[in-house]
């Protein structure tokens, strides 16, 4: 009888997650990787509260730029703490990620040992998700923005809120 | 009294058919419970004259009044719902746990790994300020590109005005050639 239970809460569980996820592909690269020694991993959901309530410092500021962003979710792997065929694979899943339908990709840059991809999907007229991966000599990232994005201030964002939050 | 032994032979199968009406069932019934019955149909004397006790008992004799007695005798199995067995109610529950889990699991705000020795809330603000200097620098190579391929149209632009305007040059020299001879 406690077999039965059990398994019937891990499905409870397991269903709700499948329910409550973001982006398949993407999940999939976190919950494969994020766990492993080498690679690091943040998630934040809300961003334009869970951040201010992290710092006592331009709260107001921080929400106001964020306002609209649902998630980030960062993915990273430094290809020294890495061993090797571990590191070329997620290098080449990263690359090659299909983030899904929906998604186009506005721009691709190979420039010696470093590359970048940069997806968007536009839902109904306004921009959902920002998808970058980038592939650099020594470090991976997947970066991945969801929302309701806008990209003029997401711009203005990314340029104010790294001297915000230093 | 001379029966007809075809007659009955035809009732009789039509009555093992389930055809025959009450009429003819009550002929059947007379022809057995009667002296008359021919040698060949006295084997099935004991069924029909069975059938007529059974009725008796049955029909004729407070029919309702019996088949209420025999109810009652029966021990009868209480009805209850099967919805709401123990077991359902903690499938409930554990369904209710479960979602609340779910739930709780889900609202987590923050999901940080690999931090090593780093401060959470540290990690947390490292990583998204990385995640916005790639932005920023990236769609600046964005507008840049942009910025240059608008130069580059731009550039075109003028050097097709350039060319139109040298064209009108050589046109309005060959008038001016044309008008001279």
């Amino acid at each position: 009888m406690i077999y039965k239970y059990t398994l019937l809460l891990i499905f409870i569980i397991f269903s709700s997650n499948l329910v409550f996820a973001q982006n398949k592909n993407i999940d999939k690269l976190f919950s494969k990787y994020s766990n492993t020694n080498g690679f690091s991993s943040v998630q934040l959901k809300d961003p334009g509260k869970t951040l201010p309530n992290m710092t006592k410092r331009n709260q107001k500021e921080i929400k106001e730029l964020l306002d609209g962003v649902e998630h980030i979710k960062v993915l990273s792997m430094e290809d020294d703490k890495v061993q090797k065929p571990t590191s070329e694979q997620f290098r080449e899943e990263v690359m090659n990620l299909q983030p899904g339908e929906g998604f186009k990709e506005i721009f691709s840059v190979k420039d010696g040992g470093n590359a970048l991809k940069m997806h968007i999907k536009d839902n109904n007229g306004s921009v959902s998700d920002l998808l970058m991966l980038v592939s650099e000599e020594k470090k991976v990232t997947l970066i991945w923005f969801n929302g309701k994005l806008d990209l003029e201030k997401l711009t203005k964002s990314a340029s104010m809120l790294p001297n915000i939050l230093k | 009294m001379k029966v007809d032994t075809q007659f009955i032979d035809e009732l009789i199968e039509k009555y093992y058919e389930c055809e025959t009406t009450l009429e003819e069932e009550k002929i059947l019934q007379e022809y057995f419970t009667s002296d008359n019955v021919a040698p060949e149909h006295k084997y099935l004397i004991p069924q029909f004259i069975y059938y007529e006790e059974e009725k008796e008992l049955l029909f004729l004799n407070n029919f309702d009044e019996k088949m209420k007695q025999i109810l009652d005798d029966t021990p009868q199995k209480r009805f209850t719902l099967k919805l709401f067995t123990p077991w359902i109610y903690s499938a409930v529950a554990i369904l209710i746990i479960g979602f609340g889990i779910s739930l709780i699991l889900n609202n987590k705000k923050v999901i940080v790994t690999g931090n090593g020795d780093i401060d959470k809330n540290e990690f947390v603000f490292q990583k998204t300020i990385y995640a916005f200097e790639q932005l920023s620098k990236n769609l600046e190579i964005t507008d840049q590109n942009l910025d240059h391929l608008q130069k580059v149209s731009y550039g075109l632009n003028q050097l097709n005005q350039l060319k139109q305007l040298e064209n009108l040059k050589y046109i309005n020299k060959l008038i001016n050639n044309s008008e001279s001879q």
